[in-house]
């Protein structure tokens, strides 16, 4: 996803932090204090599009940086999108009762370093995916054909 | 369930988009209704016929269908064509095998009589004109009189069924980015992917559709 990488400017965004960042990824963010393992159902349109940063000391998430040792736990769901991309989302638990949801691609490093607990897998694709899929590509044919 | 209402809404709307667009704007008629009818007068007796349902290029009149109609055995008298005058750009006269006789063009207010009928005077016996009135006179059973709708006009007139389905085909890129946005939420990737489809799907609408916007 060098891609989104670049539109986010994910890279240059990580040498701009005055600490070694072990992993970076383009993100989708939400602060709640709602605490759900219906993590899909959350309001992911206005959501906040920022770069996820890891140091040994700190969660760097667009301007706001969070103390690793204020983190009581870390949950990820994994999910496989119908453009067959997989993609986790990290719940993250504070000692302020407050929660961090953050969408972004699957990427086992980030998992690992933070200790997160597995929850949820969703890796299969249903008949609404396969419809959904058919349909965008009879879109297309029928664009191209025009 | 946000999914699965998101999946249905973008399958929903994509189909009817598909079938919004598979309607190309040449086909679009004018609606009133007087453009579906020929009117034409035989013997003093008006005569009408419904094209309601027409969809070749031009609406034609047989005159042995007008014969039978007016339950005249033999031959035509004054045939005028004052509605096919008002209704349609070009009317004409022709035979079973295509022959173009005569033709009246509705913006220059004239009769052509076209080259067959200058070197074959004998075949198509007298033609008048009066007051802007096309009258043919003996005009024989296998003939037919026709009306035809300039399609070039027709293309730049704004229809409201066209600005409708313009607003249509945008309303359903609207929606069906929003249903792969929401689709997959979390992921960052689908920003990209709606917005995509966001600009291809009004690109194609305004290219389909280019008449409607002026």
């Amino acid at each position: 996803m060098n891609l989104l990488r670049y539109i986010y400017r994910t890279n240059s965004f990580a040498k701009k932090q005055n600490a070694v960042i072990l992993f970076s990824e383009p993100s989708k963010v939400i602060f709640s204090k709602r605490d759900t393992n219906d993590v899909k159902k959350l309001n992911w349109l206005v959501s906040k599009r920022t770069n996820f940063l890891i140091s040994s000391e700190y969660i760097f998430i667009g301007n706001n940086r969070v103390k690793r040792r204020d983190i009581i736990s870390v949950d990820y769901f994994n999910f496989k999108s119908f453009v067959l991309i997989n993609y986790q989302v990290l719940k993250i638990e504070l000692t302020s009762n407050q929660f961090i949801y953050v969408g972004l691609n699957h990427n086992l490093g980030i998992t690992e370093e933070l200790n997160a607990q597995l929850m949820h897998t969703n890796k299969k694709n249903n008949w609404q995916t396969v419809l959904i899929v058919l349909t965008v590509v009879m879109f297309i044919l029928y664009y191209l054909s025009n | 369930m946000n999914k699965l209402f998101s999946l249905t809404a973008l399958s929903l709307f994509m189909s009817v988009f598909l079938f919004s667009c598979s309607h190309d704007s040449e086909d679009l008629k004018r609606d009133d209704d007087d453009t579906s009818k020929i009117e034409a007068k035989v013997n003093n007796q008006i005569l009408k016929q419904d094209f309601s349902n027409l969809t070749a290029d031009f609406d034609y009149l047989k005159t042995i269908d007008l014969l039978q109609f007016a339950e005249i055995q033999k031959v035509v008298e004054v045939f005028e064509v004052n509605d096919l005058k008002v209704n349609y750009d070009y009317a004409f006269v022709f035979d079973n095998k295509d022959l173009v006789y005569a033709e009246f063009n509705k913006s220059t207010n004239e009769i052509i009589i076209t080259d067959y009928i200058s070197q074959h005077p004998f075949k198509f016996k007298r033609i008048t004109d009066s007051n802007g009135v096309i009258k043919v006179l003996d005009l024989e059973s296998g003939h037919y009189l026709g009306g035809q709708v300039d399609k070039n006009q027709m293309n730049n007139m704004k229809l409201p069924p066209c600005s409708g389905t313009l607003m249509l085909c945008s309303a359903t890129c609207v929606l069906a980015t929003g249903a792969i946005a929401v689709s997959d939420g979390p992921l960052p990737f689908m920003d990209i992917l709606a917005a995509a489809t966001y600009i291809i799907c009004n690109a194609h609408c305004a290219s389909s559709y280019d008449d409607c916007m002026n």
